[in-house]
C-alpha cells in the first residue's frame, strides 16, 4: 500500500514539474534516458555471465584482496554496482562463493563506483557526448538484432553506453537552461545542517532511482550548471552512496540468508562510510584540496573535487573495513541464523539465482545433490546400513545375527521430512527458469530433472522391499537369508562406488566410470536370478519366498539402474564437450552384454 | 612467412570442423591416457588381491576399460581417416 502511494506520489508531482517547466522535463527525460541505458547495459553484461564470469569468480575470489580487485575492476567494466552486487548475491546464494569473497567483491563494487564519477567528471563534461551516443545507437539496434549471443550482447552494451551518453546530455542541457530561469543555490543550506538534509535528498534520489551512478551524474551536470553548491554536491554524494544500498537489498529479498547477510554487509559498509564522511567533512574537505593541489586541478574545478571527493571517502571506507572482513562475516552469520525448518528447504534455489541460466543450472545441480544426499540416508537405512559403514572401507558386513537390531525407518516420514518438498521445489524452479534459457542449457536441467525421478524411484523401491528384506534377513531359513543379505551387499557397495566416484577417488574420466557399475549390476541381476531358479528346483525355498525375492530382485535391479542414472548426472563434472566425447565412448547394453558373454563373471 | 603458408595458417585458424575434431582427438587421447593408467593399476591390485570376490570385481573393471580402450582407438581411426 505504501509503496503504491509514493509511486503515485512521484507519478503527479513529475507530472506537475513537466506542466511548470520544460527544463525540468528534459532533466527528467535526460535521467529516464540514463537509467534505460544501464538496463541495457546491464543486459549486454549478462550475455557474458554464463561460464566466463563463474570461471573468473572462482580463480578471482579465494583471497581478500582479489575479491576486492574483482569487485573494482568489474565495476568499473560493466559501470554499475547495483549489477555487480545483484550478481554477487545471485553466485553466494548458490555457494559459487563464500560470504567473506561476497562482502570483499561488494567493498570493491564500492571503490569502482569512484571511477564512474572520474570519466563523468573528467570527460563527460566538456566533450559533446551526443555526437558519440547516436552512432553507438545506430551500431547497438543493429547488434541487438543479431542471432549470434555474443553481437546482442554487444549491441545491448553500445546501445546502453549510447543510451547513457544521451542522457547525461539531456541533464547537462537541462540545467544549463534551468540556469537562466531558476536558480537553485538559492535553496543551498550551509553548515551540518546543511550536509545531513542533504545527504537525505541523496539518499532519496538514489532510492527512487535504484542507481548511485544516476544521481552522481546528476549531482555532476547540476554542479558543472552551477545550480548546486559544491558543499551541498559532497553531502549529495553522500547520500548516493548510502541510498545504492537499496538495490542490494531489494536484490537479496528474494536470496537465500546468504544473499540477506552480504545485502547487510553492504549496508554496514554504506552507512559506515557515509557517516565517516558526514563526521569527517571537513577534514575530507582539506584533505580533496590537498590532492587537487598535487594533481594540479584548477581551484574552480568543483566536478574534479568531488570526483576526487568520492574517491577518497570510499578508499577511506575500503582501507577501514577490509581488516574486519571476516570479523563482520561471523558477526552477521551470527546475527542472521539460518532459521530450522520442518520440511527440507532449498537452500541455492532462489529468485536471485533465476536470473542468470548458468548460475541457475549450478543451482538446480547442487540441490539436487542435496536430494541425493538425503536419499542416500534413506535408501541406506532401508537395507539396514548406517551412512557411514557404506562410506567406509571395511567389507560390508553381510551376515545378519538372528538378534541383530534392525534400523529403524519410516518411509513416508522420512521421504515428506527430507524429499518431497525439496524435490517440487527443484521442479518448480525448473520449470521457471528453463522459460530464458538456451536449448542446451534447458536440455542440462532436463538432465537433472530426471535424476530428482530416478532418485525419488530409488528410495520408493527400496521401501517397496523393506518389508520382505527386513523379514527374511533374520530368516531362519540359510537359502533365502544369504540371498537377500546378497542384494543387500550389491546395493551398498553400488552406493559406496558411487560415493567414490564423485570425490573421483576412482581417478580417470568420471562418465565411464559407470559402465563397470552397469556390468556389475547386470551381473549380480543375473547370478539372483541363475541362483533363484535353482533354489526353487531343489525346493530349498517357499514359493512364497521365490515370489518375495522374484519381486525383490527386480526392485534391487531398478535401485541400482536408477542410482547409476543419478551418478551419471550428478557426478560427471567434466566440460560438456569432453561429455560428449566420454558419452560416445561409454558402452552401450549391447557391448556390456557382450563383455558379459565373453567372460565367466556370472560363474 | 610465405603468402601460402600464411594462407594455410589462416584457413586452419578458421575451418571450424577442423578445429573441432582436432579437440576431439585431444580429448580421446586424454581419455586413453587416462583408461591406460587406469588399467594399469587396476591390473596391480588384482595381482595383490587374495579374496576371491573382490578378484573377480577387479576383472570386470579391467574388462570394462579394455572394452572402452578398444573404442578410443576405433574413433580415433575415423578421425584419422577422415581428415
Amino acid at each position: 500500500m505504501f509503496k503504491h502511494i509514493i509511486f503515485f506520489t512521484i507519478l503527479v508531482i513529475l507530472t506537475y514539474g513537466f506542466w511548470l517547466s520544460s527544463d525540468f522535463k528534459e532533466i527528467s527525460a535526460g535521467v529516464a534516458i540514463f537509467l534505460f541505458g544501464m538496463l541495457s547495459l546491464e543486459e549486454g553484461f549478462k550475455a557474458f555471465t554464463g561460464g566466463l564470469l563463474e570461471r573468473l569468480l572462482r580463480k578471482t575470489t579465494d583471497k581478500t584482496w582479489k575479491s576486492l580487485a574483482f569487485g573494482v575492476i568489474s565495476t568499473t567494466a560493466m559501470q554499475s554496482s547495483s549489477l555487480v552486487s545483484v550478481i554477487t548475491i545471485s553466485f553466494l546464494s548458490t555457494g559459487l562463493i563464500g560470504l567473506s569473497a561476497g562482502i570483499g567483491i561488494v567493498f570493491g563494487a564500492n571503490l569502482g563506483t569512484t571511477t564512474g564519477a572520474w570519466l563523468i567528471a573528467g570527460f563527460g563534461m566538456k566533450v559533446k557526448l551526443s555526437a558519440y551516443a547516436m552512432p553507438m545507437l545506430v551500431f547497438g539496434v543493429i547488434g541487438i538484432f543479431q542471432k549470434s549471443n555474443t553481437l546482442k550482447g554487444l549491441g545491448y552494451i553500445l546501445a546502453g553506453l549510447g543510451f547513457l551518453f544521451l542522457g547525461i546530455h539531456h541533464m547537462k542541457e537541462g540545467f544549463d537552461a534551468f540556469r537562466d530561469t531558476i536558480d537553485l543555490t538559492a535553496f543551498a543550506v550551509d553548515g551540518y545542517y546543511g550536509v545531513l538534509v542533504f545527504t537525505l535528498i541523496g539518499i532519496f534520489a538514489t532510492v527512487v532511482m535504484q542507481s548511485s551512478h544516476a544521481t552522481l551524474v546528476l549531482i555532476i551536470t547540476a554542479l558543472s550548471a552551477q545550480q548546486i553548491t559544491y558543499d551541498n554536491a559532497l553531502a549529495l554524494a553522500i547520500g548516493a552512496n548510502v541510498g545504492t544500498t537499496i538495490t542490494a537489498i531489494i536484490g537479496a529479498m528474494s536470496a537465500n540468508i546468504q544473499g540477506k547477510r552480504l545485502a547487510a554487509a553492504h549496508l554496514v559498509f554504506n552507512v559506515f562510510t557515509g557517516a565517516l564522511a558526514i563526521i569527517f567533512i571537513q577534514q575530507l574537505g582539506s584533505a580533496v584540496e590537498w590532492i587537487a593541489n598535487a594533481l594540479g586541478v584548477d581551484d574552480n574545478n568543483y566536478i574534479l573535487k568531488l570526483a576526487i571527493f568520492h574517491s577518497v571517502f570510499n578508499s577511506l571506507g575500503v582501507i577501514l573495513m577490509v581488516p574486519f572482513i571476516n570479523n563482520l562475516a561471523s558477526k552477521l552469520t551470527a546475527l542472521m541464523p539460518e532459521k530450522q525448518q520442518t520440511f527440507e528447504k532449498p537452500i541455492y534455489l532462489s529468485k536471485a539465482a533465476i536470473e542468470l541460466p548458468d548460475t541457475a543450472i549450478t543451482a538446480v545441480r547442487k540441490e539436487t545433490l542435496r536430494l541425493y544426499d538425503n536419499a542416500f540416508g534413506i535408501i541406506a537405512h532401508g537395507l539396514n546400513f548406517h551412512r557411514k559403514e557404506i562410506l567406509s572401507n571395511n567389507a560390508l558386513n553381510a551376515n545378519h545375527k538372528k538378534n541383530a537390531k534392525l534400523i529403524a525407518i519410516n518411509f513416508d516420514a522420512e521421504y515428506d521430512h527430507s524429499i518431497k518438498s525439496l524435490y517440487s521445489e527443484i521442479v518448480e524452479f525448473i520449470s521457471r527458469a528453463q522459460v530464458a534459457m538456451k536449448p542446451e542449457q534447458a536440455d542440462e536441467l532436463f538432465l537433472l530433472r530426471t535424476a530428482g525421478r530416478d532418485i525419488v524411484e530409488a528410495i520408493k523401491d527400496t521401501k517397496h522391499m523393506h518389508k520382505n528384506f527386513s523379514h527374511y534377513i533374520v530368516s531362519d531359513n540359510p537359502y533365502i537369508k544369504a540371498e537377500y543379505s546378497s542384494l543387500r551387499t550389491q546395493l551398498g557397495n553400488l552406493m559406496r562406488e558411487l560415493a567414490k566416484i564423485r570425490v573421483n577417488e576412482d581417478g580417470g574420466s568420471s562418465l565411464l566410470s559407470f559402465d563397470s557399475l552397469r556390468l556389475e549390476m547386470e551381473v549380480n541381476d543375473s547370478t539372483t536370478n541363475g541362483k533363484l531358479e535353482q533354489l526353487i528346483r531343489e525346493n530349498k525355498l517357499t514359493a512364497k519366498m521365490a515370489t518375495s525375492l522374484m519381486n525383490d530382485s527386480t526392485y534391487a535391479y531398478s535401485i541400482a539402474r536408477n542410482l547409476i542414472h543419478v551418478g551419471e548426472t550428478l557426478f560427471s563434472a567434466s566440460n560438456t564437450s569432453m561429455r560428449e566425447t566420454e558419452q560416445d565412448i561409454a558402452l552401450t547394453n549391447d557391448e556390456v552384454a557382450e563383455i558379459i558373454s565373453n567372460e565367466s563373471f556370472n560363474q | 612467412m610465405k603468402l601460402t603458408k600464411l594462407l594455410q595458417l589462416a584457413s586452419e585458424i578458421l575451418n571450424d570442423t577442423n578445429r573441432q575434431s582436432q579437440k576431439r582427438r585431444e580429448q580421446l587421447k586424454e581419455i586413453q591416457r587416462q583408461l591406460k593408467k587406469k588399467t594399469k593399476r587396476l591390473k596391480e591390485k588384482c595381482e595383490d588381491e587374495q579374496n576371491e570376490d573382490i578378484k573377480k570385481l577387479i576383472s570386470q573393471k579391467i574388462a570394462v576399460a579394455a572394452a572402452q580402450r578398444k573404442k578410443v582407438i576405433k574413433e580415433l581411426r575415423k578421425i584419422d581417416s577422415t581428415s
